[in-house]
């Protein structure tokens, strides 16, 4: 429990006044429950004799009166305290997860490049839950279990020690009980969680692919496959709730056999007159009251231990270096264009180099296309650009200025790039597009729209540049989605572009569409392309052709085709096609 | 207010019997193990009641006229009436697990089974997600109603009117505590406690919205970082979560509320039930273990009152649910097998339209009048623009879809008369998105001919000339695919499709646009193996790029849902018509080279 505590003080430390005060509230409203025991046990012993004897009643008045105080007292003790204790760790929650959102949005690419989307998410929303629940009710609960079973122990000693010991005798062996349970219970519900999890990969598998499925006709096949699952989940449920229903019986026991005991050995005890009746009923009310921790013993056991590992995971990412560390630089000139690449290796491991001892530059202004096989490097070069890795060895110059020199922010805001897989986000058309320049006025928004020629498109929509898109832009084409990105990178004006392999996954009629809009959008900014059609790569001046992280050959379409083989073959496979269809028509009509 | 309970109770109770009635053939099949659960939850109650009773016994009669004969018989009663709480509380409760798992198993498993045999139509209709949230969602609200729930109504009721009943019998003046403690107890959990959960749910959404933005922050990254965009993102999701925050900070004294007054109520009823005692033993009324028995009685009302609570707030929900579920159990598949369908054939792969109309709706209609006749071997192309049907036709033949009038006849017989899985299994298609499940490479080629030998996919891809990709993998044959595995590009995966298909030794063999991912090397390489695949079968292809269509025995040109040319590519380049502006504007760099 302190491990959480101390892994996050930081965000506890504002609202600790509050966290105080929950605790005191919550010591105050258990030392006023006992109270109660020892009115009743007044009340027995003393009072209703007395009330009998001399027929006064006054004095069953304050005793009944003084119970029922003591009740709107630990009432109104018990608000404050769930009141003190929620808004501490709603507060605290809420903190971190700003600070959790902050530290992702500058984490590094090599951070994406390994993390899971799912997994990033599971810490952000049932991890941090955890936490909440620790901070909303697992702290109270640990501390009221320890406090509540010590002060019975020393109010039930004080009263009739034999009696106590005798109850007391059983409690150790309960609480191992539990707790041998508690952990039982916190592996089942991780078994359940896994094959629920499973469950839903193999239906969500099934969803997707279900054209597949009944193409094939292997429905019973993937009966079969899931009929395994869903067997498995019911089998990790029956396990979970069988420990369940083992658990609660024996907790009810408890606190039956502690009513028996005190009234056989207690029972004894009056008649032999070592005891009163008064302390015997008071017993009764003492057994109850220490039900409540044993009865949250085993969920609390599991939930301290399963914050334990959510905020490790929470952690793990809060202490992690990000982009800010590296932003040393304060160059924010604007751009002019001219990049040099002196001696630059690359590798994501140290011992597998990406890119190898690149040497080249590209003039201000100039249209550069990368060419390669899968592999060979090209989006690991131009992802050193805007400076999302660095190169593990030599310089990349922009402007004669070393990069790690130039303010990171406005180095990337004067790179503007269009990605292969167009992502937009669930916001307007119109926000999609000022994306990168939120203050950008409608005018501006429209115009780059038009220079897209994704306008006429817009203004069909029933809600114009206020149409909301939907997650991921579904409902728009790839062509669509491409046009709004192109848009996009308009409007931030960039400097320098990149535009990775953006038309491949278009159809060849969308592709031939979307190039005189490139071309309008490459217009005097230094632009880096990485393509595969050959179409695509006559867009630029020259051509790099990258093979295996070496740079093969960098020369004009021309030259290329006069030297480099691999450049040549695809050339000549991706233009035979329409060659021979010419001379087919040819030959037919002559 | 009690109207109010009044009203919500009489609503619950409809739709609870209405959802009682649609989930009572699962719970009918276990009718035998519910029988005994309620048999082991009356036991308990019994029991439970039974106990301040016994200890009332003991003081009064054992303890008070000190009579230690008499309170050993107590106590032993008292023990074994323990025993007896202990074995029925842990045998209802296992078996309420049981038939509660039981039942969410069986659902689960024909809502899966059902869903296999649904039609193409349902999944146009309904996305992946909706179909999704009914077997996750919608079925873990009922778990949450049947394990809490299963026994709530009868048990508890029968638990609140047998407390009441003990403390009448004990004793009727003492019982006027009732009176105070009833009509507060109901207020606070009926009114206080729906009201909490309603808020709750509310806040829930809040919270979903904090998540969905921060989901899409996520993949969305990269753009994100390449626009130098992070600082405008931290301050929007400060917003969401302000918000959230805001939200709780309303709702957590209500919470805070309720358990203060379930507290204060508790404990004015402990001080009441002493003054009225205190009066009472005044005049030899009532005796000391009377007054023992109510303090444990008052205070065990509270349980189970919340869990009636907690079960009308429940049963809304589960409602909705249940409408959800069985309103995906009671979709009917629209493509049937006729009773006497043909079970034993072997397809000639003649393939033959005659006159076939096909629309989603009427207004729209997608094919208008299709016929043709493909002979078996032939290699059948269909080009046309995107909306021109030629998709269409290509899932009648799969039988995806039946036709709204005229016949689709598979060797001179009408579709409708094969049986559906025979029949696809002598066929096989290849689709434009290549669909990967995860487990090896070998269990994704072999997933269209389960149980197909090592021998026979690795022959299928030397044929196909991808042996040499695949033992190039990490693992070859065995690299896990799919979410978890390997890295493998849309072309390859393509080509695993190919394989797929291949292995079935299909007497007809649809392509789908189904080499659009690969890239030039990768489909002249692929086209050589297609010349070998469409040997001796009918093959129909959708494609955009010439080569692939030049070869085919006939072309048939789409428009508009009709067939507007067909031939041979020689013949109708030679027509100049619809077929050569289709090429010229489907053919990167085709006619802006010869501009």
């Amino acid at each position: 429990m302190f491990k959480i505590l101390k892994t996050f003080a930081v965000y506890s430390r504002p609202y600790r006044k509050v966290f105080v005060l929950a605790n005191t509230c919550m010591v105050i409203m258990d030392f006023t429950s006992y109270l109660v025991p020892v009115l009743i046990k007044y009340a027995t012993d003393t009072v209703f004799d007395r009330v009998t004897e001399t027929g006064d009643i006054k004095i069953l008045y304050i005793v009944g009166s003084a119970i029922i105080i003591s009740g709107i007292v630990r009432g109104l003790l018990s608000h404050f305290m769930i009141r003190s204790y929620w808004f501490v760790s709603e507060s605290v929650v809420k903190d971190i997860r700003n600070s959790l959102y902050e530290k992702l949005q500058h984490l590094g690419a090599s951070f994406y490049a390994k993390a899971r989307t799912g997994d990033l998410m599971s810490r952000l929303t049932t991890d941090i839950q955890l936490i909440r629940n620790f901070y909303a009710f697992g702290v109270e609960h640990r501390l009221r279990i320890v406090l509540i079973s010590v002060t019975i122990l020393i109010i039930m000693l004080y009263q009739n020690w034999r009696l106590a010991l005798v109850v007391y005798i059983f409690l150790p062996i309960v609480y191992l009980v539990i707790v041998y349970f508690s952990n039982k219970l916190q592996k089942a519900v991780m078994r359940k969680h896994e094959s629920a999890g499973e469950l839903n990969s193999t239906l969500q598998e099934n969803l997707t692919g279900i054209r597949i499925v009944k193409a094939f006709a292997v429905e019973s096949e993937q009966k079969k496959i899931f009929e395994k699952s869903n067997r498995t989940l019911f089998d990790a449920d029956l396990a979970v709730t069988t420990l369940q229903a083992h658990l609660n019986p024996l907790l009810q026991l408890t606190g039956g056999v502690g009513t028996l005991v005190i009234l056989i050995y207690g029972g004894y005890q009056v008649i032999h007159g070592s005891m009163t009746l008064g302390t015997l009923i008071g017993f009764m009310t003492y057994i109850m009251i220490i039900r409540f921790p044993l009865f949250i013993l085993a969920f609390n056991t599991s939930l301290v231990s399963l914050a334990e590992g959510a905020s490790k995971r929470i952690n793990e990412i809060l202490v992690l270096k990000d982009q800010r560390e590296s932003d040393k630089g304060t160059v924010a000139d604007t751009i002019k264009g001219k990049l040099e690449f002196k001696n630059v290796t690359f590798g994501y491991d140290d011992d597998q180099p990406v890119l190898r001892d690149l040497s080249f530059s590209i003039n201000s202004g100039e249209k550069v296309a990368l060419f390669g096989l899968n592999g060979s490097g090209k989006s690991s070069l131009i992802s050193l650009i805007p400076r999302f890795y660095c190169p593990s060895n030599g310089q990349i110059l922009l402007d004669s200025i070393p990069l790690p020199q130039w303010s990171l922010e406005a180095l990337r805001l004067q790179i503007g790039t269009v990605l292969q897989e167009t992502f937009l986000f669930s916001m307007t058309i119109g926000e999609n597009i000022a994306f990168g320049r939120p203050d950008a006025s409608l005018q501006e928004i429209k115009k780059a729209a038009s220079r897209a020629q994704i306008d006429q498109f817009i203004e069909l929509l029933p809600d114009g540049y206020g149409t909301y898109v939907g997650e991921s832009g579904s409902g728009l084409s790839g062509g669509q989605r491409q046009r709004i990105a192109i848009a996009r990178a308009l409007l931030q004006n960039p400097r320098i572009l990149i535009l990775d392999d953006c038309t491949s996954s278009l159809d060849p009629q969308t592709e031939r569409n979307i190039q005189n809009e490139l071309r309008s959008l490459m217009e005097g900014r230094t632009t880096l392309i990485i393509a595969q059609r050959i179409s695509t790569l006559r867009l630029a001046d020259r051509i790099i052709v990258l093979d295996r992280g070496m740079i093969q050959d960098f020369d004009s379409h021309d030259n290329l085709l006069k030297k480099n083989e691999l450049y040549k073959a695809t050339y000549e496979t991706q233009m035979v096609c329409s060659e021979s269809i010419i001379e087919d028509s040819l030959s037919m009509r002559s | 207010m009690s109207n109010n309970i009044k009203q919500a109770a009489k609503n619950s109770d409809k739709s609870a019997l209405k959802l009682l009635s649609r989930l009572f053939p699962y719970i009918k099949t276990n009718s035998g193990g519910i029988a005994v659960m309620y048999f082991f939850s009356l036991a308990n109650v019994a029991a439970t009641i039974a106990l301040p009773f016994l200890i009332q016994k003991g003081i009064d009669y054992g303890i008070a006229p000190k009579n230690i004969d008499y309170l050993i018989k107590i106590s032993v009663i008292t023990a074994v009436v323990l025993t007896l709480q202990f074995f029925s509380f842990r045998y209802q409760g296992k078996l309420m697990m049981k038939i509660g798992n039981v039942i969410l198993y069986s659902i689960r498993r024909d809502l899966f089974n059902h869903i296999q045999r649904l039609s193409f139509r349902f999944f146009d209709k309904n996305k992946t997600g909706n179909i999704m949230t009914r077997l996750t969602v919608d079925v873990q609200v009922l778990e949450e109603l049947l394990m809490t729930g299963l026994d709530t109504v009868l048990v508890d009721v029968i638990m609140i009117v047998g407390i009441i009943g003990a403390m009448l019998l004990l004793d009727l003046k003492l019982s006027l505590v009732l009176l105070f403690v009833l009509p507060l107890l109901v207020m606070i959990v009926f009114g206080l406690q729906s009201k909490i959960v309603r808020a709750a749910r509310g806040i829930q959404g809040r919270l979903s919205s904090v998540n969905a933005f921060l989901n899409e922050s996520l993949s969305g990254v990269m753009v994100t970082r390449s626009f130098a965009r992070e600082e405008r993102n931290i301050q929007l999701f400060e917003n969401y979560n302000r918000s959230y925050y805001q939200n709780t900070r309303r709702f957590y004294p209500l919470h805070a509320y309720f358990w203060q007054s379930v507290i204060m109520l508790n404990t004015a009823s402990t001080g009441l039930v002493i003054i009225g005692g205190g009066l009472l033993i005044k005049n030899g009324q009532v005796t000391l273990g009377v007054v023992a028995a109510f303090l444990t009685y008052v205070t065990q009302l509270f349980q189970p009152m919340q869990k009636i609570s907690n079960m009308l707030n429940q049963l809304s929900r589960a409602y909705a649910s249940c409408e959800r579920i069985f309103a995906v159990l009671d979709e009917k598949p629209d493509i049937v097998e006729v009773d006497d369908a043909l079970k034993d054939f072997k397809l000639t792969g003649d393939v033959s339209f005659r006159d076939v109309k096909f629309h989603y709706n009427p207004e729209e209609p997608i094919l208008k009048g299709i016929s043709f006749d493909a002979k078996a071997g032939e290699t059948v192309a269909i080009v046309g623009h995107t909306g021109s049907g030629k998709s269409t036709i290509v899932h009648l033949i799969s039988r995806f879809y039946d036709v709204t009038d005229g016949a689709v006849l598979i060797g001179s017989r009408d579709i409708r008369n094969y049986g559906i899985a025979e029949y696809r299994r002598q066929t096989a298609v290849v689709m434009q998105e290549p669909q990967i499940f995860s487990g090896s490479v070998y269990d994704n080629i072999s997933f269209s001919v389960p149980g197909a030998t090592h021998d026979e996919v690795i022959s299928v891809c030397k044929v196909l000339g991808i042996h040499d990709m695949i033992t190039g993998f990490p693992q070859g044959y065995d690299t896990p695919m799919g979410e978890r595995g390997a890295n493998i590009s849309i072309g390859q995966k393509q080509l695993l499709a190919f394989a797929r298909a291949m292995l079935r030794n299909p007497r007809i063999l649809i392509l789908d646009e189904a080499s659009a991912y690969l890239d030039t090397r990768t489909e002249t390489m692929v086209q050589a193996a297609l010349s070998k695949i469409m040997e001796g079968r009918t093959t129909f292809v959708i494609a955009h790029r010439l080569s692939t269509i030049r070869n085919a025995d006939t072309i048939y040109v789409l428009d508009q849902g009709n067939i507007a040319e067909s031939g041979t590519h020689a013949q109708l380049v030679n027509r100049n018509g619809i077929y050569m502006s289709f090429l010229k504007q489907n053919l990167p760099g085709f006619d802006s080279d010869s501009d």
